[in-house]
């Protein structure tokens, strides 16, 4: 940020933190609607109102088998034990993302990071279908939650980068401006 | 330095891909890994936009990561709508009985809710209001993560910015 004005410093500074706040906002209501679904079951046997919404809407993006799942109080989680654990495990690395980096300064670290986290996850994931090793509830949750950790540490910087940019006057700085004086 | 290019059209691919992984039935079995289908179009836009980028323009910005990623998640969401009510009117419930199928052979088709089982034996028309609706929500989401995800992987060598400016005395 070096070269800028204060008043532009504090209103990226405010985007940036805006823009993590809005990923934790999210991520809490995504972790909390998957809980929901549960939580909001009445009848075991016949899931209705909010619990059947909620079901339905994830059912479009998991299979939700009861045997690969996460169960709260006797009923299903809303996804299966994969993608729980990338969900609350991403939500955990949100949570903890200003401990390790700066909110104010997004810095992406280097994609190698990612790859790593991503290969045991594929693997895990096509080893069921060629069945090249026994998937455990274990194996699922450990690769997820591996994958979903690393992650918030790539989107919340891109998003901070990418929202301040689209932000910021497209007109870049003059000299003076970057100077913090006056053009007049 | 010339202008960059625009980003409709690398969208637009990353919204075909979104919407053919989602509709056509077994390839959205890859939307049951955390939507990876569409963060796959999200991610697809950002290489095709790097692709027409030449070494004169300015780089890829994460800016064209976010608006290429919930573009193409657009894009994405009516494209998997028009293929999926087209895929339901030629070949009718033909994901349902895959499903089935593939539940089947695992051996957990009988551990199924009975709602879920039900409506999976029913095969219904998988592109209703609540789908749509749904896939006005998931599509651009899991796109924009996508794109982010893209922008991540493949842009270049990234200068670690400055420390801050301190205020000027008053």
């Amino acid at each position: 940020m070096s070269g800028t004005t204060p008043g532009l410093h504090s209103s990226l500074v405010r985007t940036t933190r805006a823009t993590y706040l809005a990923v934790l906002l999210g991520a809490l209501t995504w972790c909390g609607a998957l809980l929901a679904a549960p939580l909001c079951t009445v009848d075991a046997a016949q899931v209705t109102g909010p619990s059947r919404v909620l079901y339905g809407f994830f059912h479009l993006i998991c299979h939700q088998i009861p045997e690969r799942s996460f169960f709260v109080f006797g009923q299903q989680v809303a996804v299966c034990i994969r993608c729980s654990s990338v969900y609350f495990a991403f939500l955990f690395g949100t949570i903890i993302y200003p401990l390790v980096r700066s909110v104010d300064y997004p810095v992406i670290p280097h994609r190698s990071l990612l790859l790593a986290a991503a290969i045991p996850l594929i693997v895990d994931g096509l080893s069921l279908g060629f069945l090249l090793y026994d998937v455990t509830a274990i194996s699922r949750t450990l690769t997820g939650i591996l994958f979903g950790i690393v992650l918030p540490f790539y989107i919340i910087p891109s998003a901070q980068q990418g929202l301040s940019e689209l932000l910021r006057s497209p007109q870049p700085l003059s000299i003076h401006q970057q100077k913090g004086l006056s053009d007049a | 330095m010339p202008n960059k290019p625009n980003v409709l059209l690398p969208a637009l691919y990353g919204g075909i891909i979104m919407g053919v992984v989602s509709a056509v039935p077994g390839l959205s079995i890859l939307n049951c890994f955390c939507c990876a289908g569409i963060m796959l179009g999200g991610f697809m836009a950002v290489f095709f936009y790097k692709k027409d980028l030449t070494s004169a323009m300015p780089p890829l910005s994460s800016a064209d990561g976010v608006k290429l990623g919930a573009l193409s998640g657009l894009f994405g969401a009516v494209i998997t709508i028009i293929l999926g009510k087209m895929i339901y009117a030629l070949m009718g419930g033909v994901e349902s009985e895959m499903i089935l199928n593939m539940l089947d052979s695992v051996g957990v088709k009988g551990s199924l809710p009975p709602e879920a089982l039900s409506q999976l034996e029913q095969g219904g028309d998988p592109i209703g209001f609540f789908q749509i609706v749904s896939n006005f929500i998931l599509c651009p989401v899991f796109g924009l993560l996508g794109g982010l995800i893209g922008y991540s992987v493949l842009k270049g060598k990234q200068t670690p910015p400055a420390p801050p400016l301190a205020p000027a005395p008053m």
